[in-house]
């Protein structure tokens, strides 16, 4: 396919890089972690979180309890939606599945993103979703993001087609920042079984006009995490 | 203004005549910049990370071709098929037979200056192909008919009402100035084609060797959408792009999007592996990379200029530039813009092509202070000036001038003649004017006489003055 | 101590008077003096414009009279910056790199001499005027010369320091910049004016006699309220021609 252009330029680069000799400088590279994380307490890590989603303009529902947070979670549902919600599949919080228990609540047109049938795919079934509700892997309490890996059953368009992303985590997902997941994240990788993450932080914006900052350019325009506070310090 | 290097200096005087120009890039540049330092400050690493970066990447332009093996294997390894592109040609041909394959009559993009560089919106279309990016600042730019006017903000010069006006000429709707509504009308528009499109068409900021992973950093989604609705995705990257390992990618997402939009992080950091999986409803069913050359292993090759490879294209030296913040992106002609664009266009473009811009700088550093991978775009421009000079020849006379004045300036007699005689020529025939008429600079500004005695005429008489006045018992008389 | 002076061609031939005062601070502070009369200049103007070959002719003659200095003192940042640091780009006929980064080594900018080297700040000045500083470029970013000239002003008696927007923002000057490119240079200069403007300040002071010149042209041609100085002008109190009666 591109036989000749690669050998050509592989041969061309083997040739200078015989000549150039630049160590790694793997101390260098450690010593530009973020010193901070260790002067902050678990609970100013969760403040921080809060503090940067406001700033980003998203929202942080703290509850103590799941039935608290299952509250929440059915009250903002019913405030924002206009059309359908769908959960992530399977998804559950400290070990209680959220679908059953959001249906218990009444929220109307819930669907959980089960498995489509064979040649369905997600960007048709979600294309005009209004709301998509996602667990998370972590969240970084430095830059307010929240860190998906997309398995089987959390399709990138879940967090991505519909107008309002909810995130439910809890506080011992929380980890001081990038600098701290990537080292889970290169354990993943080791083994992955996923084709993408998605590093999220805030909601789809755009400044491209006049620097004026508009949310939910292509994705959603709305980012709010649930977040069920406990004494969980990981 | 044209999209010419060689008219750079006919383009600037479009730029500097513009009032509103000048006010909306003035504004943009300053409010990033000062968002920017106030990140900053907070990071007490931010020079380590600088540092860091910097060594990073000259490790991999020593063992380019180790990296390039390492990311190819597991690039192909989780799925992707790997391409190669020695040029234009070649990176447009590859893509095209990817598109004919698979039947693709529309091609969404996501934001490529790469893809710029090598022209693929044009050839594609004139190929019945249908490319339609899907930035809101380079979707402007594309109805416009114009190429972006900044590398990461593409629309910044323009105002709501003339995106009102364009949307309401090109796309058919009622016209409105309001941003919201504008964007909304975009975000429809680009659902449709995000939809429907049979192919993706991005960059990549980086690509990790270790892990065969794509990453595209992004704000709207768009990026999201091209490279998980479409049937079939295809990346274009320069070989420069590839990194070691996820630890790398680290040092560079903490100083990419601080450098190029003052924000810790930018909205979506996308990780891409591979195509869609065995039981999967989303995602591409091919994903395939393009490795182009185009000119860089030029670059590699030439030891005082390789480090212009480390660029990771962040916008910070144009914000920073004071000359970019008076003429803008267009009037540097081509794709890459500011200092770093100064640099690149002669090497990439060639120097009879990019010539006038490495001399479109007061060489003041602020680029390379403010570089996030520490590239001495200044000391770069210098270099190209002299090789400008050795290497076409329309510099003869500044040059002889040049030669006349070394020959003076290194025979002290034949100098302090020359000053005499200069002195001279003043007193009989300007005697009087307190400034002199020197050619371009006198019209704007007033240019000084010479004192009456320079400093060397003076200085046998201040000599002795001085011995009178130094104090015997000084702190400082007597060697230390 | 002896201390030889770098008198850059600028200060030579149009300012003259900096010359004089940085030689009469350093002798009041005990120095002894000593000015190579063969000295004409360092080789920067062909250096910027990109005629290295030219440059290395000039700074050939320029290290054969400056190479048994023991110590050389200067007032401007950028032909300091060209002998420490740009030197090393150039090829010399009787010097090795290793040479001519060791003579190099023994140059200093005015201010960075006294406050980095010598530690003195107060060198007994007076000055009455409301006050901004100019950062110029080489002596900022090349060497690294930030904090020292602040430090010279803030024990100026009489003198009242109000910083400006900016101060860190090129002059526009740039060399053969200024005629290559006049307008941009012009606006760059015009921009910094109107921020020295804009805090009230009667002077703003910088390091670089081509950054002063520049600045003070723009001034004179459009008839304004501010005078461009040497720090060298405000710490010794000579003044140049036209700013006689400045400061006292």
């Amino acid at each position: 396919m591109s036989e000749k252009a690669r050998k050509e330029i592989l041969t061309r680069i083997r040739r200078i890089s015989s000549r150039r000799e630049f160590p790694y400088d793997r101390a260098g590279v450690e010593a530009s972690l973020d010193p901070r994380p260790r002067q902050r307490t678990f609970s100013q890590h969760v403040e921080l979180f809060v503090q940067r989603q406001l700033e980003l303009g998203g929202l942080v529902h703290e509850a103590a309890t799941v039935s608290e947070l299952i509250d929440r979670l059915a009250r903002r549902l019913t405030d924002v939606r206009d059309g359908s919600i769908w959960v992530e599949r399977g998804l559950t919080i400290t070990d209680v599945r959220l679908l059953e228990r959001l249906r218990e609540t009444g929220v109307p047109d819930l669907h959980e993103a089960l498995e489509p049938a064979e040649g369905v795919l997600w960007k048709n079934l979600l294309a005009d979703a209004s709301v998509g509700v996602t667990g998370a892997d972590w969240l970084l309490a430095e830059t307010g993001s929240v860190v998906l890996v997309h398995r089987t059953g959390r399709p990138r368009v879940l967090s991505l087609l519909p107008r309002h992303h909810f995130v439910v985590a809890s506080s011992g997902q929380l980890v001081p920042n990038l600098d701290e997941v990537i080292p889970r994240l290169e354990q993943l990788h080791a083994d992955p079984d996923f084709p993408a993450v998605t590093i999220v932080t805030g909601s789809s914006r755009t400044a491209d006009i006049e620097k004026i900052l508009i949310r939910g350019v292509h994705g959603p325009q709305n980012l709010e995490v649930f977040l069920l506070v406990g004494s969980q310090e990981p | 203004m044209k999209a010419d290097p060689r008219y750079f200096k006919m383009n600037i005087r479009e730029s500097l005549a513009d009032e509103h120009l000048q006010t909306v890039l003035r504004k943009a540049c300053d409010e990033v910049l000062v968002k920017r330092a106030q990140i900053v400050a907070e990071m007490p690493h931010w020079q380590q990370l600088r540092d860091a970066a910097s060594r990073i990447k000259a490790h991999v332009m020593a063992n380019l071709d180790t990296y390039l093996l390492q990311l190819e294997r597991n690039l192909t390894a989780n799925g992707v098929k790997v391409h190669w592109a020695r040029d234009t040609e070649e990176a447009r041909n590859e893509i095209l037979e990817i598109a004919r394959k698979h039947n693709v009559w529309t091609a969404v993009k996501s934001k490529s200056m790469t893809s710029e560089e090598v022209g693929l919106n044009a050839f594609l279309e004139e190929r019945k192909i249908r490319p339609v990016e899907t930035d809101l600042g380079e979707y402007i730019q594309q109805l416009s008919g114009e190429p972006p006017f900044h590398i990461v903000t593409p629309a910044m010069h323009r105002s709501r009402q003339d995106v009102g006006r364009i949307f309401a000429e090109k796309l058919g709707v009622p016209y409105t100035e309001d941003p919201e509504s504008l964007t909304r009308i975009a975000r429809e528009k680009l659902r449709d084609a995000f939809l429907t499109a049979e192919m993706g068409i991005t960059g990549a900021n980086f690509a990790v060797a270790e892990t065969g992973t794509i990453v595209i950093v992004e704000n709207e989604g768009n990026a999201r959408l091209t490279t998980t609705a479409p049937k079939v995705h295809v990346a274009l990257l320069g070989i420069e792009k590839v990194i070691p390992t996820l630890q790398d990618l680290r040092v560079f997402l903490n100083l990419l999007s601080i450098s190029s939009t003052a924000q810790r992080l930018p909205c979506y950091v996308n990780l891409i592996r591979s195509p869609r999986r065995e039981g999967e409803h989303e995602g591409p069913e091919e994903v395939h990379v393009v490795l182009l050359d185009n000119g860089r292993t030029e670059i590699l090759d030439d030891d005082e200029m390789v480090s212009a490879l480390h660029c990771i294209r962040c916008g910070a030296c144009l914000n920073v530039c004071p000359i970019f913040q008076r003429v803008g992106g267009h009037a540097y002609g081509w794709v890459y813009q500011g200092p770093i664009g100064s640099v690149l266009t002669p090497l990439y473009r060639g120097l009879n092509v990019g010539y006038q811009l490495p001399f479109a700088s007061s060489l003041c550093g602020a680029c390379s202070e403010i570089c996030p991978v520490k590239i001495d775009i200044h000391h770069l421009l210098l270099v190209l000036r002299n090789r400008i000079h050795h290497n076409l020849s329309d510099w003869w006379l500044e040059r002889t001038a040049f030669r006349l004045w070394a020959f003076g300036s290194s025979r002290p007699r034949f100098y302090r003649f020359a000053e005499r005689l200069l002195r001279l020529f003043l007193r009989l025939f300007v005697p009087h004017a307190k400034e002199l008429p020197v050619p371009v600079w006198s019209k704007t500004r007033a240019f000084p006489r010479p004192a009456r005695r320079s400093f060397h005429r003076r200085w046998r008489r201040l000599a002795k003055e001085l011995e009178n006045e130094r104090p015997r018992t000084g702190e400082h008389s007597g060697d230390l | 101590m002896k201390v030889w002076l770098f008198i850059p061609c600028l200060v030579d031939q149009f300012y003259p008077e900096v010359g004089e005062g940085m030689a009469r601070i350093l002798t009041r502070l005990g120095f002894e003096l000593e000015y190579p009369a063969a000295q004409t200049c360092c080789g920067q103007p062909a250096f910027n414009s990109g005629y290295f070959d030219e440059a290395a002719v000039v700074a050939e003659h320029f290290l054969d009279v400056f190479r048994d200095a023991p110590l050389v003192v200067g007032p401007s940042g950028s032909c300091i910056s060209m002998v420490r640091i740009f030197y090393r780009q150039l090829k010399f006929k009787k010097y090795t790199p290793q040479e001519v980064a060791e003579i190099g080594g023994r140059f200093y900018e005015f201010s960075e001499f006294l406050v980095k080297k010598m530690g003195i700040t107060d060198v007994g000045a007076h000055f009455e005027g409301r006050v901004t500083y100019h950062a110029a470029c080489h002596l900022l970013r090349e060497l690294g010369v930030r904090n020292e000239p602040l430090e010279l002003l803030k024990h100026v008696r009489g003198l009242e320091f109000v910083p400006m927007k900016d101060a860190e923002a090129c002059c526009g000057f740039g060399g053969t910049f200024s005629v290559k490119y006049p307008l941009l240079s012009t606006s760059m200069g015009e921009y910094k004016v109107r921020q020295a403007l804009a805090v009230n300040a009667d002077y703003v002071v910088m390091n670089d006699v081509s950054c002063m010149m520049h600045l003070q042209g723009i001034i004179d041609r459009q008839n304004l309220p501010l005078r461009a100085l040497h720090i060298v002008h405000v710490l010794s109190g000579l003044m140049p021609p036209s700013a006689r009666g400045s400061g006292s």
